[in-house]
């Protein structure tokens, strides 16, 4: 309720009447994804991109934006997060070094790349980002390291190199050190103009929200990764727990961001601009990326300890990551949003300008002994009245968990206000107000002489440190939540990886794709991993290689204004998907969802989940239930609750049967999808007949019928297999036998290749199933190794999800046939000699492989 | 009739002798170059089936498959450079810029109509100016480790040139399109995709230091590699068309010398390699040996010395099996070139020293075209 409220009410407080955006539009067909700007001192524009490329804007301040010129100025960087020109030096932070960019020959091309520094740790982990740059007044650089994430359990961030997790300073004889430590994903560093250092975080782990640090050399932050790299952690060997709290002397944020108004922090930047930005000189400018806004954080100090408040100030821009403030006092927004998505655009820069109209907002809040003095950028006509000050304060949870939800809300009194001799500003007391907590406080009433409202009329003080000297921490330790649940046991990627390898169809290829600004029915599309598309002008339908029965399903889509497009299952039951409000969701001529408001419309990214269960038929082939969905949900809101198709809903395969593929409609209109998920419900009939020996639980005593061969570790306990450190195989080898089936459910961490073999009489491996994880590799899980066409490519299981492997050899025509069921779906169906595969089976482990094996069991037919 | 038999130097040398008398006239047309040039090894209609029967059968262009790349810059650039390690040499002394692009765009027409690659707009080319790139690379070859800091210079005759950046080490030289630069797609932080093929992979990929402070020797039956310097990366640039990589090499945190690198393709009549040239600065007068590759295993090690400073080798087998090495020096040196392996002494008596290796990749046991690089480059 609280937070419909504040978005019903934030809706018109956009600035937007004072403050101008305009647009500088990248060269046709460039993408321009920021990570640094500064400002030459000819006034030209430098713009470093996730791209690794530093473009050359001149003319950034020209009065028509598009008369500003770009051109590659540098290319072939390594990431460029951070970019700072000092005098007539241009530093540029890269994912792996500081470097000075030089121009030898003054063509505005950059010659001469020199590199500073490489004197931090990287492991290769995708999120290891490295922020930066400002300096202080002695030429110090500043930079921020970011933590990796792993799978399985990716929201637990990681130290694997020495100093991710830390500010890092870089002295100007080029020797950096380590500054200060607990940071996780630092993506913005800003100094204000007394020299003082900040950086922003984002929501994560140990992380409640996002926070504005004051940065200070030896302190820590609270994520407890990086206490690895410090001396006393070195000393013992140590590494921090994932889950457990650090003891550690942790420290307050100045500033902390509500979650509905930053959800992915940028960077921050003083204004000082003599009043050409307006009346906010001395004040932050912070960048918004998911929002897509610039907030307002100002700072006061509390006994020398930084902390304040912040405040709305421009929204609806873009997903802006950088600002930076031009020569003329406009402040420069630079977008990037790729993989993390945000508001449109999503890359470019914009420009801030105050046109000069009156600003009537809250200029700055002080806190007081028993309240806050809240000064304003012109005379109010008023003092509020008691009631129409709203003031609600809060905390947080430190925990590992993602985020901390604010927590311990308690309503304040409002027991006096006082409207200052001047006008300009207002003495608010309020009952009970406590210290460690961050204070809301709303004057939605608040008017000028002439009836103009505030601006924006709400802002939130974080509470470090009271007038009389009290201080406690905003974000409080608590009992941590459970563990979490894989959440992907069970499930079937089918487009993680390589997104096509499990589909047949023509005309669909994987990239990012939005709608075409000009003609919203249309999609622009660049490379990318964001969604599969049917971008081919004679797109074929998108159909499953593997069938399908019962099963759970998971994916995404986006459609452009007016497309068409509809998921068949089993090819044969339709689920709309079209860009009309009222049936999207909707099983075809069967029943319209009953939820309407859920589908937002074109353009926009919806995830539709929900079961499916197929026919069911009798002996004889006759069916004696229909095909049933259930809980058809958009972003978890559930809109339909059953629909039971009487028989195919249309368009697609005639007759009604078991099981068969999923198929996606790609040539009527035009759908991006992405994350496609199936969980089956049920397990392909694949078994087998005759006489058979019992289940055999294989582990049940130990690896006693095992034969272990190589230097890796194979443990069991409680029936359960671990295995890692090394190569090596677990090996049973017994009396030939004519059919098999061999089931476990097995867990395999990123990292090195495994196998499940089939093996012959010597031993030796006649076919081996892929058990790999690892990214990059060419056969992940379920690959037969070495036959052709029998490689998968996809990601069905990611690393560290437990998934049912079952294999199944019958003998056929003097044959073995081998199949084997992923999750019970039938992946690999192939034919070798009876005597390559028919006397047993290895667990066969390569370098750096680990994986848990557990149920593990086996039947013979003799 | 020329028989199968007919050895490649023999139809090359006449096809090389006569080609520039040819080119006098005016521009040819990428037919005749073809017809002139190329149709001895792969045949007239672009089948690969010429007169002559080599070791290693001559693409067939007519399945559009190259090895090098299949843009009229990357083939036109194979054409210049040639492909080492093969009997295909380096026309670039022969052929003007044009003639390369028409040969280029006639051999491409052989082949089936080329979609557009998906990924084009990663594709990283050189043209008139090298690239240098920064970037994660994947392992060079299977089983080695990914460098999250790499280093890939691709200079303007096609050739790439692949660098571990934390120590910068040369782990292998290719040749192709240069690169796809991967981490744009996705959340960022992917591997990048080096595109062209690797004609020589440095030490089966475990490329060392090539500064060490004294040449290898043998010990037992192992050969030790004496100290060897960790060389940090200090800049890159671009100079007249050419890339270099400066570098510092150092002993514990101290810089003993400045190293400024540069290759380029290199091509005999009909053999190819690729040229790295070396400026030295000493600041220290530490021991320091340039380390170009190990020794043969056992065998003997051919080597010769030439008279204008520098000298010849040949690695018949062992790790760099196959490797021809081609030093020359500003001033004599002192030279090893044995089971140990192949090296230089830097001189301490001057501040400055300058040298350059060429790298001949050959298959192992490439006899004839050791036989061949003596004779062209032997006075």
């Amino acid at each position: 309720m609280i937070f419909a409220a504040m978005l019903m009410a934030a809706a018109p407080q956009v600035g937007a009447e004072q403050y101008t955006v305009e647009y500088l539009t990248p060269p046709e067909g460039e993408i321009v994804e920021v990570g640094g700007m500064d400002f030459l001192p000819n006034g030209d524009l430098l713009v470093s991109t996730r791209r690794g490329r530093v473009w050359y804007v001149a003319d950034p301040m020209a009065d028509n934006a598009a008369d500003a010129k770009w051109h590659i100025f540098a290319e072939g960087l390594h990431e460029g997060l951070g970019l700072n020109v000092i005098g007539e030096n241009i530093y540029l932070i890269q994912r792996g070094e500081i470097s000075r960019l030089i121009d030898l020959d003054g063509d505005r091309v950059c010659d001469r790349i020199e590199t500073i520094t490489q004197d931090w740790g990287m492991t290769g982990n995708y999120h290891e980002f490295a922020f930066g740059l400002p300096n202080d007044a002695d030429g110090n650089l500043y930079f921020s390291l970011n933590l990796g994430f792993w799978s399985p359990e990716w929201w637990h961030g990681l130290s694997r190199a020495p100093y991710r997790g830390w500010v890092m300073k870089m002295t100007p004889d080029g020797q950096v050190e380590p500054f200060a430590s607990g940071v996780r994903s630092p993506c913005g560093l800003g100094m204000n103009s007394a020299g003082d250092l900040f950086y922003t975080d984002n929501q994560g782990d140990w992380m409640a929200s996002s926070p504005i640090y004051h940065v200070q050399q030896g302190k820590w932050y609270g994520h407890p990764a990086s206490l690895r790299w410090t001396e006393e952690y070195q000393k013992e060997g140590r590494v921090p727990s994932s889950t457990i709290p650090a003891q550690q002397q942790r420290e307050n944020a100045a500033v902390w961001l509500p979650y509905a108004w930053s959800r992915s922090t940028g960077n921050l930047e003083e204004a000082n601009t003599d009043g050409a930005f307006g009346p906010f000189d001395g004040q932050f400018f912070v960048a918004e990326l998911t929002e897509g806004r610039v907030l307002r954080v100002q700072m006061e100090q509390v006994e020398g300890e930084y902390q304040g408040a912040v405040f709305r100030f421009r929204d609806q821009i873009g997903s802006v990551c950088r600002v930076a403030f031009a020569p003329d006092g406009s402040l420069f927004t630079g977008f990037t949003n790729r993989g993390w998505g945000g508001r449109a655009p999503g890359h470019g820069l914009a420009r801030l300008r105050w046109n000069g109209k009156p600003v009537f907002d809250m200029h700055r809040v002080s806190l007081t002994e028993d309240g806050f003095e809240i000064f304003f950028t012109e005379e109010v006509a008023a003092a509020p009245s008691l009631a129409d000050v709203e003031a609600e304060s809060y905390d947080y949870n430190y925990w590992w968990d993602y985020g901390s939800p604010q927590q311990r809300f308690s309503s304040h009194e409002v027991t006096a206000v006082a409207l200052a001799r001047d006008k300009k500003s207002l003495r608010v007391r309020l009952a009970g107000i406590e210290v460690g907590r961050c204070m809301k406080l709303k004057l939605p009433t608040l008017r000028t002489a002439d009836g103009r409202a505030l601006l924006h009329d709400e802002f939130h003080y974080t509470i470090n440190r009271t007038r009389d000297g009290e201080t406690a921490l905003v974000v409080k330790d608590t009992t941590p939540p459970a563990d979490k649940e894989n959440a992907s046991d069970g499930w079937l990627h089918l487009t993680w990886g390589d997104a096509l390898n499990r589909w047949e169809g023509s005309g669909w290829e994987l990239v990012d794709a939005e709608l075409d600004p000009n003609d919203k029915s249309k999609l622009v599309t660049r490379p990318g991993i964001g969604a599969l598309v049917n971008t081919g002008d004679d797109a074929t339908d998108l159909i499953s290689k593997q069938e399908f029965g019962d099963c759970e399903f998971f994916f995404r889509v986006m459609l452009p204004e007016g497309s068409d497009s509809g998921l068949y299952f089993m090819d044969r039951y339709e689920l709309q998907l079209n860009d009309r409000r009222g049936q999207f969701a909707g099983v075809h001529s069967v029943k319209n969802p009953r939820v309407l408001d859920q589908y937002k419309g074109a353009g926009v990214w919806h995830t539709v989940s929900g079961r499916f269960f197929a026919p069911r038929f009798d002996e004889n082939g006759r069916k004696i239930r229909n095909a049933k969905f259930e809980q058809i949900m958009i972003d978890g809101v559930m809109v339909l609750g059953s629909a039971e198709p009487g028989g195919e809903t249309g368009g697609g395969a005639e007759g009604e049967v078991p099981r068969a593929p999923l198929r996606f409609q790609g040539w009527l209109g035009k759908v991006c999808l992405g994350d496609i998920r199936v969980r089956p419900l049920d397990r392909a009939p694949v078994e087998l007949s005759g006489e058979l020996t019992p289940w055999t639980n294989l582990f049940e005593q130990g690896t006693a019928l095992w034969q272990e061969v190589g230097s890796a570790d194979f443990q069991v306990s409680d029936q359960v297999l671990r295995a890692s450190n090394g190569e090596g195989a677990l090996r049973v080898v017994g009396d030939a036998v004519s059919g098999f089936e061999v089931r476990a459910t097995i867990r395999v961490a990123e990292g090195g290749a495994s196998s499940l073999a089939l093996l012959d009489g010597q031993g030796e491996a006649g076919l081996r199933v892929a058990l790999n994880a690892s990214p990059g590799a060419q056969s992940k899980t379920g690959s037969i190794l070495g036959v052709d066409g029998a490689s998968i490519t996809t990601d069905l299981i990611p690393g560290g999800a437990g998934a049912d492997v079952h294999l199944v050899g019958t003998t056929e025509g003097g044959e073995m046939r081998v199949r084997v069921l992923l999750n019970g779906v039938v992946f690999q169906d192939l034919r070798v000699p009876v005597d390559q595969v028919n006397r047993g089976f290895a667990i066969e482990l390569g370098d750096g492989a680990s994986l848990e094996v557990s149920e593990a069991r086996a039947r013979f037919q003799l | 009739m020329l028989s199968p038999r007919t050895s490649i130097r023999t139809l090359l040398a006449f096809a090389l002798v006569s080609a520039p008398t040819l080119a006098q006239e005016s521009e040819r047309s990428g037919e005749e170059v073809y017809k002139q040039l190329c149709a001895v090894c792969h045949g007239d209609n672009g089948d690969g089936k010429g007169l002559v029967q080599l070791d290693r059968p001559a693409r067939s262009f007519r399945d559009g498959g190259f090895s090098f790349g299949n843009t009229k810059e990357a083939i036109s650039r194979t054409v210049a450079a040639g492909i080492g390690g093969t009997p295909m040499p380096g026309f670039a002394s022969m052929l003007s810029e044009s003639e390369l692009d028409a040969v280029a765009e006639y051999v491409i027409a052989f082949g089936p109509k080329q979609p557009e690659a998906p990924d084009a707009a990663m594709r990283l080319t050189v043209g008139k100016r090298p690239q240098v790139v920064r970037g994660h690379l994947p392992p060079v070859a299977p089983g080695k480790k990914d460098q999250p800091r790499g280093l890939l210079v691709g200079t303007v005759d096609g050739l790439s040139w692949e660098y571990a950046a934390d120590d910068l080490r040369l782990l292998a030289v290719r040749q192709g399109e240069f690169v796809s630069r991967e981490d744009w797609k996705g959340r960022g932080g992917t591997p990048l995709k080096p595109l062209g093929r690797i004609v020589h992979l440095r030490e089966g990929g475990d490329a060392t230091s090539e500064f060490v402070q004294l040449p290898p020797e043998h010990v037992g039956s192992a050969v030790m590699r004496s100290t060897a310097y960790r060389r940090a990366l200090k800049a890159t640039e671009i100079r007249d068309g050419r890339a270099w990589i400066e570098s510092k090499v150092m002993e514990g945190k101290t810089p003993i010398a400045t190293v400024r690198e540069s290759g380029e393709a290199f091509s005999l009549s009909t053999v190819a390699g690729y040229r790295r040239t070396f400026e030295i600065e000493r600041h220290t007068d530490s021991a320091l040996h340039f380390f170009a590759g190990s020794g043969p295993r056992g065998g003997e090690l051919e080597s010769i010395p030439l008279d204008n400073a520098g000298f010849l080798c040949f690695v018949p087998n062992g790790e760099d099996a196959g490797t021809a090495y081609f030093f020359q020096t500003r001033t004599v040196v002192d030279y090893m070139a044995n089971a140990h392996g192949v090296s230089v002494k830097i001189p301490t008596d001057e501040q400055t020293a300058g040298f350059a290796v060429t790298v001949f990749p050959l298959p192992a046991g490439a006899s004839e075209a050791w036989a061949q690089i003596k004779k062209e480059v032997m006075p």
